[in-house]
């Protein structure tokens, strides 16, 4: 992965609460991008480091529904079958709801009661106990695969692949229904003046009042599919289209800007600190200036499918999984900002969005079914290396599985050769710079015998700076 | 040379010099004699050209190896008003598929030729419509330049009959802009299924 500023570092003076709002610090990510807005942005602070807290493995895959995390904690998150998986905060399994059709695409959305809001495969809308038992279905005769939204009235906001927008009560009983042109999979977002704002397949974005009536629409070049409005306090809506194009509206309907990536947008924009956008673009994780133009790029090595959440705690740190199958924490600070602050390699695509949990975690799940935290009190609770950039390398992923990957990172260390020691001091491997500046190492001595699990150190050959490294086997 | 041509003579070969490349027109599936058509580069540079024969025949002598378009022009109502078909050359002496000409209904609707429209945004799109010729699996795309010939928006490939097109380009010096008010060209592209891409005429729109 790599970033380049696309400008000098540009410092907005605008205030947090004046862009998104005062919002309590540790508020819940209770659905699809945090909270109704969609503003995937949380209060709480990333991880300083790749430190694995715990892992579940599922049998069934978990595509683009994303967990979310409970007021007391408990993750739930769908599966690619017909699973919703409830997890408690140490990743331990609370219980599993089995319907009818797939939860590739939805993320749940969880209501002040507790209930559990996800859309299907089968065209039912689910509404699940916090124990996991059904508490009812509503119908809409077509594939649910948005994520449902539920606004601070408690009424239920999703779409369906007949185009439909549907507005629910609690109860499961229809307040109505709004006909767009073509499918949709688009999360509606939810402004605080109760307006709704999703895309179709029919290439517009809508802006729907809210007793169902049109507000406004607005033509894009292509279809509007996966990707989710983000709305902010300051009355400007964000959302991309297949059509390559990140637009910025106002909340009435007028026009602010497009910013043209050149690629589809599948991924849902985030709002940070000083209402800095952030949206996966092909491999680019693109930071955008609120003025609409671009801020730096971060390159990962596969499509990003999912969506980044952005955590304002400390300096900030927005977080993204790829298709490269890293899951990616980068700086935002301004000094480095869209440097990577950590990545680490679950080895499967990941396309759902990551989501930090009430106990500090940051909890992100992969196309092979695992669900991975990161954060303090880990059963493996072994620090990142020490590197903190001055060394010229960082080891990715670590801790690490067999092999480890040494990137380059801050300064660059040069045409030296990077030296592995054993925790008795003893040289086991000197490594050369590969031609992208980075390091491999197999696990392998200088003698071609695999070395025990366990923790090593690192250095650059005649740089002090060391780095501390795990491998587990 | 490419810019040798030949008539191929219907029933008796090609004359000298022996073409490399051959191929022939027909009309809703009838021979199209008289039609011009162009050998061209992948820009779009014309190098040579020639005109169809009684049984709609046409070769191109000379031909050098590598990527060539072979466009035809329509003659008729109800014809396209050109047909392309992009070819590899290896060497060998190659038949290209046959060309079809005809329509099947094709045409732009709206706006109509000199249109005067307030120039669009999101909220304010201009909408193009098109009819798609009636042939299974026939995609349209949209291509609009300013009065320069610099391209400002093109579409991307739909099976439907009309686009929205909300004033943003996406091509060279507009890209991620609203084009300014100013007179432009646009036309329809026609995806065929037989990988062969026919337009109908350019129109004119001015944008205030």
């Amino acid at each position: 992965m790599s970033k380049c500023l696309a400008a000098p570092a540009f410092v907005a003076l605008t205030t947090v609460a004046s862009v998104l709002g005062a919002r309590p610090v540790g508020a819940q990510w209770s659905m699809f991008h945090a909270d109704p807005r969609h503003s995937g942005f949380s209060a709480a602070e990333a991880p300083g480091s790749a430190t694995l807290a715990w892992t579940f493995s599922g049998s069934d895959s978990i595509f683009y529904s994303s967990p979310v995390i409970g007021a007391d904690g408990t993750i739930y998150m769908g599966t690619v079958t017909n699973k919703v998986v409830a997890l408690r905060s140490d990743g331990s399994l609370l219980w599993t709801f089995v319907g009818n059709g797939s939860f590739r695409y939805s993320t749940p959305a969880i209501a002040a009661d507790g209930s559990v809001y996800i859309g299907g495969g089968d065209g039912r809308l689910y509404a699940v106990n916090p124990t996991g038992t059904l508490r009812w279905t509503f119908t809409a005769g077509a594939p649910i695969k948005p994520s449902p939204n539920i606004a601070s009235d408690g009424t239920i906001y999703l779409g369906a692949d007949n185009g439909r927008l549907y507005a629910i009560r609690p109860d499961s009983t229809l307040v109505w229904t709004y006909q767009t042109g073509d499918s949709i999979r688009s999360s509606p977002a939810v402004a605080p003046d109760g307006t709704i704002f999703f895309g179709s397949e029919d290439f517009y974005f809508y802006a729907l009042w809210p007793n169902g009536t049109l507000r406004w629409r607005a033509a894009t070049g292509n279809i509007i599919k996966f990707c989710s409005p983000a709305v902010t306090d300051s009355g400007v809506v964000y959302f991309g289209s297949y059509d390559g194009f990140l637009y910025a509206m106002t909340t009435a309907g007028a026009f602010k800007w497009a910013y043209y990536t050149g690629h589809v947008i599948r991924s849902s924009p985030a709002v940070g600190r000083n209402g800095i956008i952030y949206v996966g673009s092909d491999q680019d994780l693109l930071a955008l200036n609120p003025n609409g133009t671009l801020r730096w790029k971060y390159r990962t090595s596969g499509e990003i499918y999912g969506s980044p959440a952005y955590l304002d705690g400390g300096d900030g740190a927005v977080c993204v999984g790829s298709d490269d199958g890293e899951f990616h924490v980068v700086d935002t600070a301004i000094a480095n900002e869209g440097d990577t602050t950590w990545t680490y390699l679950v080895g499967s695509p990941i396309r759902s969005s990551p989501a930090p949990t009430v106990t500090g975690k940051l909890v992100v799940a992969d196309l092979a079914g695992r669900v991975w935290a990161f954060g303090p009190t880990s059963p493996v609770s072994v620090a990142d290396d020490s590197d903190g950039g001055v060394a010229g390398v960082r080891a990715v992923p670590n801790p690490s599985v067999g092999a480890v990957r040494f990137v380059p990172v801050g300064r660059d260390g040069g045409e030296r050769r990077l030296l592995i020691y054993d925790l008795l001091g003893r040289q086991v491997a000197a490594l050369s710079r590969g031609s992208d500046g980075g390091y491999w190492w197999n696990g392998l001595d200088k003698d071609q015998r695999r070395e025990s699990l366990g923790i090593y150190f690192y250095r650059l050959d005649g740089l002090a700076r060391t780095g501390r490294l795990v491998l587990l086997r | 040379m490419p810019g040798c041509s030949v008539d191929i003579r219907d029933g008796v070969g090609p004359r000298v010099p022996v073409p490399n490349v051959e191929g022939w027109v027909v009309r809703a599936g009838s021979p199209a004699q008289g039609l011009e058509v162009d050998l061209r580069t992948e820009a779009g540079q014309q190098v040579a050209t020639t005109t169809t024969g009684r049984a709609g025949g046409f070769g191109f002598a000379d031909v050098t190896p590598g990527t060539w378009e072979v466009k035809v022009s329509g003659l008729r109502t109800g014809d396209f008003e050109s047909a392309v078909r992009t070819i590899l050359v290896d060497g060998e002496t190659m038949t290209i598929p046959r060309v079809d000409i005809y329509g099947y209904g094709a045409a732009a609707l709206e706006p109509g030729d000199g249109a005067t429209l307030k120039a669009p945004n999101p909220t304010r799109p201009v909408v193009f419509r098109w009819v798609l010729p009636d042939i299974a699996g026939a995609a349209a795309r949209v291509r609009l330049h300013d009065s320069a010939g610099n391209a400002v928006w093109f579409s991307q490939s739909f099976q439907g009959d009309s686009l929205p097109w909300n004033g943003l380009g996406n091509q060279g010096r507009y890209q991620g802009t609203l084009a300014p008010p100013g007179s432009y060209t646009w036309r329809v592209k026609f995806e065929l299924p037989d990988s062969s891409e026919a337009r109908v005429a350019t129109r004119r729109l001015v944008l205030t």
